[in-house]
């Protein structure tokens, strides 16, 4: 952790997986709907989903590209 | 019956045969005892830790409670996916590292050495072992519940079974086998909760699978598809409380520890990734789709506590050949976890209470003979609270001891990431976040109707951060090991 903030890419990593958890965390629970995503899918779950798979792409991209200790 | 007892023998016979190999095969060191001798891979590391999270809660109290309550409390897992991951990627590595380089065994070893401070290791042991017993005395009182309501057998005699099953395997394999163990039976688990599910839905469902279970809800209880449900239960409010909650998940000991037992440093590179895809976009749908849409579109006269039983009631009804599977399914998900806390505990108490200080001269042979002595001293106290009164164990551990775990969080964090942090600041963080946890479940108005978590784990780290700075900061030795030295190891090439 200590060796990410020090470069560029460490920057824009932890500002992808900061900002998205914060979203979900403090703004959408103040903008779920009734609505369904794919027929099914409520909000609080389908939000997590999409977090999930950004922070999913932002580790891969991050830790095997430009890990310091990758 | 005859058919429940033999699958139960089997079941018995194959978890026993892990731990004679594991025994066969282990190095007889306390390292290869306690810590599986630093070595297990990727894909070993992988459902350890999926199936040390995933107990028995997985198949009862998280999809019980989304059938009362609604989706909202789906925010939980959102919290602890993400709270693992940063555990596995930010400070885990280093952890690892500094554990593996100075030979530590135990967590609290080596925040005891990082803070220079032999009393918090001493202090951290007793109240992680405190939090953890009861999470222990759940699961073996969950498997005995669950094996009384499908064979009519005794809670005391299916919590008694499974007790000697996971004593006898722990015992000869130690943390090695508790590993091996949670593979095949977080396998087991999974394939059958799937499993579970496909088929109920294919009996229960069949002209449209889950849409015809929204279809169902939408006439008769459309406020179950959405937050806050239909009790109004989570609110935004509750929500953010919800996430939080869960993403503290990240300082539960027993996963803290398996860092330790990484092979090499390229498996925190593909932990976390795999945990994301696999622990949250699959497994956990599972349990999500079975508690929030199946149960209560085809129970949906299962109120109170009998919505704990949900899925397993579901399954009983559609799936009635299924029910033993099942419940074998979730007493391997209930073992694989209760295993894995039972070996944490026992080394919280072996290494850093009875090494650490009542016999310090004691040799390596003694430690793992006295770690094996606590593993069973542990599960037959487990055993006695979960039967001597299961409801107010209920309500401790859902008020006490999981936020209680969140407790060491700040010192575990802050002594691995930050220079600063200093003995004081950590023991005076972690007792008075954890006085104030306790004093909080006698006089509720402590809460602010809050979660018990939040307002202790805020007046811990406000205590942490500011004493630390106000006492002297650790000495150059300490930096050097724990921070230059971590820094060097893991800029080295992967071994």
């Amino acid at each position: 952790m200590r060796e990410i903030p020090t470069h560029t890419a460490g920057k824009i990593f932890l500002a992808v997986m900061f900002i998205s958890l914060f979203l979900l965390t403090f703004v959408a629970p103040f903008l779920y709907t009734d609505q369904l995503y794919l027929g099914w899918m409520s909000g609080p779950f389908f939000y997590g989903i999409i977090v999930t798979v950004i922070w999913g792409v932002a580790l891969y991209v991050y830790s095997f590209y430009y890990w310091p200790y990758r | 019956m005859t058919l429940n007892i033999v699958a139960l023998i089997i079941f018995a016979i194959v978890i026993i045969y892990i731990g004679a190999y594991g025994y066969k095969i282990s190095a007889k060191t306390a390292e290869d005892f306690m810590l599986a001798s630093r070595a297990l891979g990727v894909l070993v590391m992988f459902f350890f830790v999926l199936f040390a999270i995933s107990s028995a809660w997985t198949f009862y109290g998280y999809p019980g409670y989304m059938h009362i309550h609604g989706p909202g409390y789906v925010y939980f897992i959102w919290g602890a996916v993400t709270g693992f991951t940063c555990l596995f990627f930010f400070v885990g590595p280093r952890l690892w590292a500094v554990t593996r380089m100075n030979r530590y065994i135990s967590p609290l070893e080596a925040l005891g050495e990082r803070y220079e401070m032999p009393a918090l290791r001493f202090v951290l042991a007793v109240i992680l072992l405190i939090y953890i017993v009861p999470y222990i005395c759940v699961q073996l009182l969950g498997i005995g519940v669950g094996l009384e309501a499908l064979t009519g057998f005794p809670v005391l005699y299916g919590a008694l079974y499974f007790t000697a099953i996971m004593l006898a395997f722990i015992i000869l394999g130690g943390m090695r086998t508790v590993a091996w163990a949670n593979v095949l039976f977080g396998l087991l688990y999974a394939l059958t909760f799937f499993g579970a599910l496909v088929g109920v839905i294919i009996v229960g469902l069949p002209e449209g699978g889950i849409m015809q279970a929204v279809d169902i809800l939408k006439e008769t209880n459309p406020e179950q598809l959405s937050v806050p449900g239909p009790h109004g239960q989570f609110t935004s409010v509750m929500l953010i409380g919800t996430i939080i909650v869960g993403f503290l998940s990240l300082s539960w000991p027993h996963i803290v520890i398996q860092t330790m037992t990484a092979r090499d440093k390229a498996i925190f590179k593909y932990l976390p990734i795999l945990l994301l895809v696999f622990g949250g976009l699959l497994f956990y749908t599972v349990p999500y789709i079975f508690g929030a849409i199946i149960s209560p579109a085809l129970m949906p006269e299962l109120t109170g506590a009998a919505a704990d039983n949900a899925v397993q009631l579901t399954i009983m009804e559609y799936l009635p050949g299924f029910g033993l599977v099942a419940i074998l399914g979730v007493a391997a998900a209930a073992i694989s976890s209760a295993s894995i806390q039972l070996m944490t505990s026992s080394i919280f108490m072996a290494r850093d209470i009875i090494h650490g200080f009542l016999k310090p001269d004691m040799t390596e042979r003694s430690l793992v003979t006295w770690t094996r002595i606590v593993v069973a001293g542990i599960v037959f106290l487990s055993l006695g609270l979960a039967m001597w009164n299961p409801t107010a164990l209920g309500l401790y551990l859902t008020d006490i001891a999981t936020p209680g775990f969140a407790q060491w969080a700040p010192a575990l964090i802050g002594g691995i990431l930050w220079k600063r942090g200093t003995g004081w600041g950590a023991m005076v963080g972690t007792v008075a976040g954890s006085v104030y946890l306790i004093a909080s479940f006698f006089v509720p108005q402590l809460l602010f109707d809050l979660h018990p978590v939040l307002p202790s784990i805020v007046l811990n780290i406000i205590l942490y951060v500011v004493v630390s700075l106000l006492t002297e900061a650790p000495s150059e030795e300490v930096e050097t090991k724990f921070f230059d030295e971590v820094d060097e190891y893991l800029s080295a090439p992967a071994d």
